[in-house]
């Protein structure tokens, strides 16, 4: 009676820890992840906690990596094998990472995505064998937005915005006269000249180079002949006073209160300006922001210019949970979070989906409509040359530099990198 | 048992000095072999395969126009801020020695940039000396416009605004060591020195200054190899621009590894350099040395 007694109780308590086992542990069993990204203000918080919500079991650590050093830090993490389980690329990285096996093939996850129906963008999401390892998170191109006060416009008695890029000369005129700097460059991050004056999109000579880093990589021009016209432009523009030398010493960020404080009236820069910080805290009663396409004229009646995908979202092979990563990446690409991820940031996106404009960006997105976007598809340039070389030659301009010398320095520094591009095709 | 001792003695020094020795190997010694390997190799930095170049890296190094530029930068800064540093912290340390009001709150003030990190530094005087900063607005305000300059972005004068700062930063660190130098010399040197007529330069440079050249072989090899391995300084303030012309050797070799992505030649570069700095020291403390004499 006794072993009776015992043998049924034990039966009872393997039922009863079967039953808690079976209540607790059939869903999935808790993840943590990092993912890495460069914007520090918490700009990546309300889709990551979208995340968490559709996933509960899933924890995702958002991770800061300082983005003017973005692709060294990366590099360095990805070698000694402690990667961020998921973060943005740079289209620069993405060949040789992968050629390296440090990213996670996603060809299966991208098959069923709407960016898988665009061709060009599989390309260039895609290593030398033909995998799939990473998603674009926008696609961009064409000449930049350029800001300006509506407040200070009015005050100046600016009614009409340029059309040409002689009437956008006339207009810097006005405004120097009124003793204000025109526009502002944080050049002490070259960044900002360079990428203004890369979306002019080499002044129509995308016409005989379509692809211009498959056209530098195979040879075919020189960073010389293409970057010409534009370094002429930018001393011709500092020589006219239409932005000022001290910018050298102006960071990005300190150049967006140096605009919306009126110190100058327009500011050229990507899509995100209408969320940044300093346009919202902005005093309505003195700055309102507009925006107008940069007026570059038509060359031989044609306006091309070409289109990029300013960044991707990857996994490292070597993340530490290879399922949560994939998941997050999947939840990035769909529709939905897209169209809230380039509301959020601004950012004109020629992916087709139906997402809000910002209304401040509406006419600057109606314009590119006019616009031929021609994709980069064939050849991947090394940062080093577009981050640094690049950079650096405007800066060195600003600083005094002749045109030629900067010149022959980019084609001097394009022959030391050349050996690190990447054909794609 | 004496033979017992001195063994047990000898194995507890060994025990205690082994940690040490292993931390150091690994990050020092280590490393150095690493680098000796890579200079010979075509490594991107980030690659799991490489090739072995030879002494392409070596040669193709003293040919690279950006490398001269940077060595020439980095001579200038060192033998500018070396020297003008020298006689500022000597002149500081006879002055404050010799005894003046207020002389701890001057000691301290003059000490007090060596303990803030250079990245501090560097940001602060950033904001002070760029087109529109502090410097430039208190010159307008005061009437001096035309000295407002583009301190750092003025290719002729960004080293010497280097230089100023460099100096600025370690003065008290050299004169705080040349005081205890000074305040090793026994009083009767100096007071027999002074009985036999000796005074004022005369007195400092053949009998103070003998006296103090073990401090100045420290103050010498410390000030040398710091002004030659220069990198914080000049990349926060100018990134080694405008046009290069605060590229200094260590940002070469920085750039060459992390952005070039040429970690081989990077690697030819660090080793050249630190052959360059260990002769130079090498030949310094020579110098130095025979200059000492004893009391």
């Amino acid at each position: 009676m006794k072993r009776l007694q015992k043998t049924l109780v034990l039966v009872l308590l393997a039922l009863l820890s079967a039953t808690l086992a079976f209540a607790t542990g059939g869903g999935e069993k808790p993840a943590k992840i990092t993912f890495a990204s460069w914007n520090g203000k918490g700009e990546d918080k309300q889709f990551l906690d979208a995340f968490m919500k559709q996933n509960p079991s899933i924890t995702v650590e958002n991770e800061v990596i300082d983005g003017n050093n973005w692709d060294r830090l990366i590099k360095v993490r990805l070698l000694s094998g402690d990667p961020p389980d998921a973060f943005f690329l740079f289209a620069t990285q993405l060949p040789k990472f992968a050629k390296e096996g440090y990213l996670l093939d996603i060809s299966a996850e991208y098959a069923g995505k709407a960016v898988a129906s665009i061709p060009t963008l599989k390309q260039i999401s895609s290593g030398a064998d033909g995998k799939i390892y990473a998603l674009p998170m926008s696609v961009r191109g064409g000449p930049l937005p350029v800001y300006y006060n509506k407040k200070l416009f009015a005050k100046l008695g600016i009614t009409t915005l340029p059309a040409t890029w002689s009437d956008f000369y006339k207009l810097c005129d006005k405004i120097k006269a009124a003793g204000i700097d025109p526009l502002v460059f944080g050049l002490k991050d070259p960044w900002t000249m360079e990428y203004f004056f890369r979306n002019r999109s080499f002044t129509g000579l995308l016409d005989k180079y379509p692809d211009w880093q498959f056209a530098l990589y195979n040879g075919d021009v020189k960073a010389s002949v293409l970057l010409r016209q534009e370094f002429v432009l930018a001393r011709q523009m500092l020589d006219k006073g239409y932005f000022s030398k001290d910018n050298l010493t102006l960071t990005y960020p300190q150049s967006l209160p140096y605009f919306v404080e009126g110190k100058a009236a327009m500011l050229a820069c990507g899509p995100w300006i209408p969320t940044v910080d300093e346009v919202k805290a902005s005093d309505p009663s003195k700055f309102e922001l507009g925006a107008f396409i940069t007026p570059i004229d038509p060359v031989n009646g044609k306006k091309l210019a070409f289109a990029e995908v300013p960044y991707f979202t990857s996994a490292a092979k070597a993340g530490k949970n290879i399922a949560a990563a994939k998941k997050l990446l999947n939840f990035f690409a769909t529709p939905d979070t897209q169209i809230a991820f380039n509301g959020f940031w601004g950012t004109v996106n020629l992916f087709d989906l139906q997402y809000k404009v910002d209304p401040v960006l509406q006419s600057y997105y109606d314009s590119l409509k006019s616009w031929t976007m021609l994709p980069l598809a064939k050849a991947v340039l090394p940062s080093a040359f577009i981050y640094d070389a690049m950079w650096k030659g405007f800066q060195n301009i600003v600083s005094g530099s002749p045109v030629d010398t900067e010149l022959a320095t980019l084609d001097d520094q394009f022959a030391k990198l050349r050996d690190t591009a990447v054909q794609t095709q | 048992m004496r033979l017992i001792n001195r063994r047990k003695r000898f194995s507890f020094s060994w025990l205690s000095v082994v940690p040490a020795l292993v931390l150091f190997t690994t990050f020092t010694y280590l490393p150095l072999v690493f680098t000796l390997t890579y200079s010979f190799t075509d490594w991107n930095g980030y690659s799991r395969k490489f090739n072995l170049v030879g002494i392409a890296n070596f040669i193709n190094l003293f040919k690279d126009g950006e490398v001269m530029l940077a060595f020439f930068n980095t001579l200038y800064l060192a033998v500018f801020c070396f020297l003008i540093a020298l006689v500022m912290q000597m002149l500081l340390a006879v002055i404050l020695f010799e005894g003046v009001k207020g002389k701890s709150v001057a000691l301290a003030i003059i000490y007090l940039p060596c303990v803030l990190s250079q990245m501090i530094v560097s940001m602060t005087w950033l904001n002070i000396l760029q087109g529109g900063g502090i410097l430039n607005a208190l010159l307008r305000s005061f009437g001096m416009a035309g000295m407002a300059k583009d301190w750092l972005g003025d290719p002729a004068i960004v080293k010497n605004v280097i230089v100023f700062l460099n100096t600025w930063q370690w003065t008290g660190y050299g004169m705080v060591i040349i005081m205890a130098g000074l305040s090793a010399i026994p009083s009767e040197v100096n007071e027999s020195a002074t009985l036999e007529g000796a005074h004022g330069f005369g007195k400092f440079f053949r009998i103070t200054l003998p006296l103090i050249m073990p401090s100045l072989t420290v103050i010498s090899f410390i000030g040398i190899t710091g002004s030659l391995k220069m990198f914080d300084l000049p990349f926060i303030l100018t990134n080694g621009g405008p046009v290069n012309a605060s590229l200094t050797m260590s940002m070469v070799i920085y750039n060459y590894a992390f952005s070039y992505e040429k970690f081989g030649m990077s690697s030819s570069i660090g080793l050249v350099f630190f052959a360059l700095i260990a002769l130079l020291t090498i030949a310094q403390l020579g110098l130095t040395r025979r200059l000492e004499v004893e009391e």
